[in-house]
């Protein structure tokens, strides 16, 4: 049985109807056609699939939609401020840290929500913070440099 | 060639456009495809390794409430499917080859359905002897997979027989008489190399739908739409025209995207419900039913003069396919790049790959080329340590040259840059080792790829639109899997008309909307597709400077094009844009401004002076090195530093042809290091990302890229390929880098942590 979910989707409040046993992933994917969540393995394992709850990373294969009642759910979808790029999406843009872009929205989600506590971080920090994220394409040059640049811009703002 | 007076895209790094809908969600990648009512696919996989079907119920299935399709072998034809021999089913239709094989798959109103739907499905199999290990495979008396294997249709004629799927030899000289020499050192080993599966971030996804009227498309996660085509139209027993496959973006290949596993399945499920039916598959299902690169053994001996110079080679490899092969033939083609980057006068190579109820092989980035390096690279650096050389040194004395025969014996090797990426990396590593610790040290390789002539026929085409505001729209068959191929078609079209690069824009990878393409691959795109977007770029321009030449009255041969403007170079009042012209084009007798490739390559080719197929203008040659140490309680390898230079011929994009690069190493790393499908009695057992170990961020060394340049002489403005050469050595630079570190060789790879202590143990015991 469905159950109501409160919840402030890239800042919007809503409330949504959802099954006890879907995912956040699944609610997002498929149930609201946002399909910037990505899917990759559904066991927490690629990291495609990240979002931010309360502006911390979240793998949302591995969490239920019912658990986001009364918080702030942020996707890729909800990261740039109109046509504005996000710091970090212009960076992995511009920096040629996207190649298939299939991990990119969880890269960019994982690497926002580490920025915010770490703003000056080594590459040494950005590479660790960054274990629970697959990228099979780059081999995380090009991203650990698209982060370091957009730390920078950060910073300035 | 009609050649643009400066370059102005050319070389420029200019990011991708679809990088922007990838940042921020907007992508639609073929499991993000969406239609009303659109249900979920599921499918039921065999159980056994080798079975017979002896009977398949879905009574119960099909009753449950919510299920609209389920299909079995009884809907597929006996045509058989497949990219290069067509040896399967998309449903085993009486036997099943490998655990995991698609027996029935079911179509509901969500995937909770569908997945108890399968559960109710009923296989009885009859359970028949299964073999595993190749040399078994080949043994008299082994259970036979593919009993009519020698009438099944191939891209090439193999020798087949048995479970043998294909045998390549290869002699070129006197191998026997050569080993014969006196004095001369030989040396021999055996190296294995493992499975490793593609591990694209996205799997394989498709979403079929059925017009009323019964034409089918679908959208799929794939390198080769044109080819799936063919199987997926086989399958429903369409004509070619009734099937229509679009690849929108997909999230990684690395040679696993193109071989019509799933898209055959989804679509007869659409057309037996009537509604739109999609799949996507799990990682269990992904590293368990779906191809990989096959494992490898190498047989190989090489006798060497005391000054060096090796003169002889005999090698034998073995491929363990699986139950149905999507390798062209387990990279047996490839079984000449076990002689290496070398000149070696008399050498020989037996590649064999054999069927077995494994699952099933296919390409992975760079088919046959890091099995063969593993082999060769860590033999030469053996060379090297009985000779007492320097291993760089060794392989410098060996290295082939311009105007060398390649290693296969066919073709002339031209605009060969493998001596100066040896160079370049000795400069880098005279300066940047630095101190070399206990149990620490420095490893090298060469790599190799594409020493053949380029094919005549490319198997492709384009179409190049001039529209009226100027804009360009370029029509390619060619698929974008990361590689930015969609960048390079845009910078060489905006490039040849002049036009501002934003200006240009792909319309790409659909059956119906644009022109025939073979698929991404091989490292040829830039090269192969690159040509046919610049001749058809060439043709719009000859139009558009006919018609600017009939407004403006200047001949045209004194105009020229930039940014958006054609103009006469003798008189610059003279001009008129792109959009101006193009919007007369239409009621002009010419009619609009369409360029399409007309140009014969082997002409073009023939007045340069030289001939197809005795030209090897774009081989790719890179030099490797790693600075390592090993924990000698542990066996663990930490990559401290890694160095590649490669020749690109040009980098048409930089920083794109860099990250190429350093995402091919990363590749080739997980080669070396972690990477390996394990299997008992044919069930793969690390079907997952936590026990299948992929490189993550932390376990990068410091990594840097030299681009050496040397141009080919028919790549579209000098371009080489540049994906495949850099994963390849990766696996030999490491295993030599240990050697130097703690004096003792691995010949498995990957070079785990087990496998490294017990070789250090072995060395203990001797």
């Amino acid at each position: 049985m469905k159950m109501p979910v409160s919840v402030n989707l890239n800042g919007r409040s809503e409330t949504i109807d959802v099954e006890p046993y879907w995912t956040l992933q699944r609610l997002l994917r498929d149930e609201l056609d946002m399909t910037g969540t990505k899917e990759g393995c559904r066991t927490g394992n690629c990291g495609v699939c990240t979002v931010l709850i309360d502006g911390q990373a979240v793998k949302s294969c591995l969490m239920l939609a019912a658990q986001t009642d009364g918080h702030q759910v942020t996707t890729i979808e909800g990261l740039a401020k109109g046509d504005e790029l996000h710091p970090l999406q212009r960076a992995f843009v511009e920096l040629g840290a996207i190649q298939c872009g299939y991990c990119s929205p969880g890269f960019i989600l994982a690497a926002t929500a580490f920025l915010n506590e770490n703003p000056s971080p080594t590459r040494k920090e950005i590479a660790d913070a960054l274990e629970g994220n697959l990228c099979r394409c780059t081999g995380y040059i090009k991203i650990f440099e698209a982060i370091e640049a957009a730390a920078v811009e950060l910073r300035k703002s | 060639m009609a050649a643009p007076t400066a370059l102005r895209t050319i070389g420029q790094s200019i990011p991708k456009r679809d990088a922007y809908s990838k940042a921020t969600g907007g992508a639609a990648y073929a499991g993000d495809v969406r239609f009303p009512g659109t249900l979920e696919a599921k499918v039921l996989r065999s159980t056994h390794a080798h079975a017979r079907i002896l009977s398949i119920d879905t009574a119960e299935a099909e009753a449950l409430p919510g299920v609209y399709a389920v299909v079995t072998g009884k809907d597929v034809p006996p045509t058989r499917i497949g990219r290069f021999i067509r040896d399967r089913h998309a449903l085993a239709r009486e036997k099943v080859l490998y655990f995991g094989e698609p027996v029935a798959a079911v179509a509901a109103v969500n995937e909770e359905t569908a997945e108890r739907a399968i559960r109710l499905i009923k296989v009885q199999y009859e359970e028949l002897p299964a073999v595993f290990d190749p040399e078994e495979a080949l043994a008299p008396g082994a259970p036979i997979l593919h009993p009519d294997l020698p009438s099944y249709v191939d891209t090439g004629r193999p020798e087949r027989s048995g479970n043998m799927r294909n045998r390549v030899v290869h002699e070129v000289g006197s191998v026997d008489q050569a080993f014969a020499e006196p004095g001369l050192i030989i040396y021999e080993a055996t190296y294995r190399t493992p499975r490793q599966s593609q591990a694209f971030t996205e799997p394989h996804a498709a979403i079929a739908q059925t017009d009323p009227d019964g034409k089918v498309t679908v959208w799929a996660a794939t390198k080769a739409p044109f080819g799936e085509r063919q199987s997926v139209a086989d399958t429903l027993g369409l004509p070619l025209s009734r099937v229509r496959l679009i690849s929108p973006v997909v999230g990684g290949d690395f040679g696993g995207k193109g071989a019509a596993f799933i898209e055959p399945i989804v679509a007869l499920l659409s057309r037996k419900a009537r509604r739109p039916v999609r799949l996507t598959l799990s990682r269990m299902e992904e590293i368990t039913a779906m191809t990989s690169r096959p494992s490898c053994v190498i047989r190989l001996k090489m006798g060497v003069r005391p000054d060096g110079s090796i003169v002889a080679l005999d090698g034998t490899m073995l491929m363990n396919v699986g139950g149905v092969d999507d390798t062209g033939g387990g990279g047996a083609g490839a079984a000449n790049s076990l002689i290496g980057a070398y000149r070696i006068p008399n050498a020989r190579v037996v590649a064999t790959s054999a069927y077995t109820n494994s699952s099933p092989a296919g390409h992975v980035r760079a088919p046959g080329g890091p099995q063969t390096s593993f082999a060769t690279e860590s033999h030469m650096d053996s060379l090297a340590r009985l000779l007492r050389r320097d291993p760089l040194d060794l392989r410098l004395q060996n290295a082939l040259r311009d105007g060398d025969t390649a290693p296969s014996g066919h073709g002339i090797l031209r605009n060969v840059g493998l001596q100066a990426c040896i160079e370049r990396a000795r400069d880098w590593m005279a300066s940047n080792l630095g101190d070399i610790g206990p149990n620490e040290g420095v490893g090298v390789a060469l790599s190799l790829w594409a020493l053949h002539p380029n094919p005549a026929k490319v198997n492709s085409s384009a179409t190049v639109r001039i529209d009226m505001d100027g804009g360009v729209v370029v029509l390619t068959g060619v698929t974008d899997q990361g590689g930015g191929q969609w960048t390079i078609v845009r910078q060489v079209a905006a490039e040849v008309l002049g036009v501002p690069i934003e200006r240009v824009s792909v319309i790409a990878a659909d059956t119906e909307a644009t022109p025939q393409e073979q698929g991404t691959g091989g490292s040829q795109t830039t090269y192969r597709v690159g040509n046919v977007i610049r001749q058809a770029a060439e043709d719009a321009r000859r139009k558009l400077l006919r018609l600017a030449s009939e407004r403006l009255g200047v001949d045209e041969e004194e105009l020229d094009t930039q940014d958006g403007e054609v103009f006469s170079r003798s008189d610059g009042s003279k001009r008129l844009t792109v959009a101006e012209i193009a919007q007369t084009a239409g009621g002009s007798s010419s009619g609009p401004i369409i360029g399409t490739d007309a140009e014969d390559r082997e002409r073009e080719i023939r007045e340069q002076g030289e001939e197809r197929t005795e030209t090897v203008d774009a081989p790719s040659f890179a030099c490797h090195v790693a600075k390592l140490s090993v924990d000698p309680e542990t066996g663990l390898i930490s990559v401290s530093k890694y160095y590649t230079s490669q020749d690109v011929g040009r980098a048409l994009n930089p920083r794109n042809c860099k990250g190429q690069i350093e995402g091919g190493v990363v590749f080739g790393l997980g080669y070396a290091l972690s990477e390996e499908i394990l299997s008992e009695n044919g069930t793969n057992l690390n079907a997952n990302l936590w026990e299948y170990l992929l490189p993550t961020a932390p376990g990068i060394p410091e990594l840097t890229v030299e681009l050496v340049e040397v141009p080919s002489t028919f790549g579209p403005f000098g371009a080489k390929g540049v994906g495949e050469t850099p994963c390849i050595p990766v696996a030999a630079t490491i295993a030599n880098g240990v050697e130097d570190a703690i004096g003792v060789r691995v010949t498995q790879a990957p070079l785990t942590p087990e496998r490294v202590l017990a070789a250090i143990q072995a060395r203990g015991k001797s």
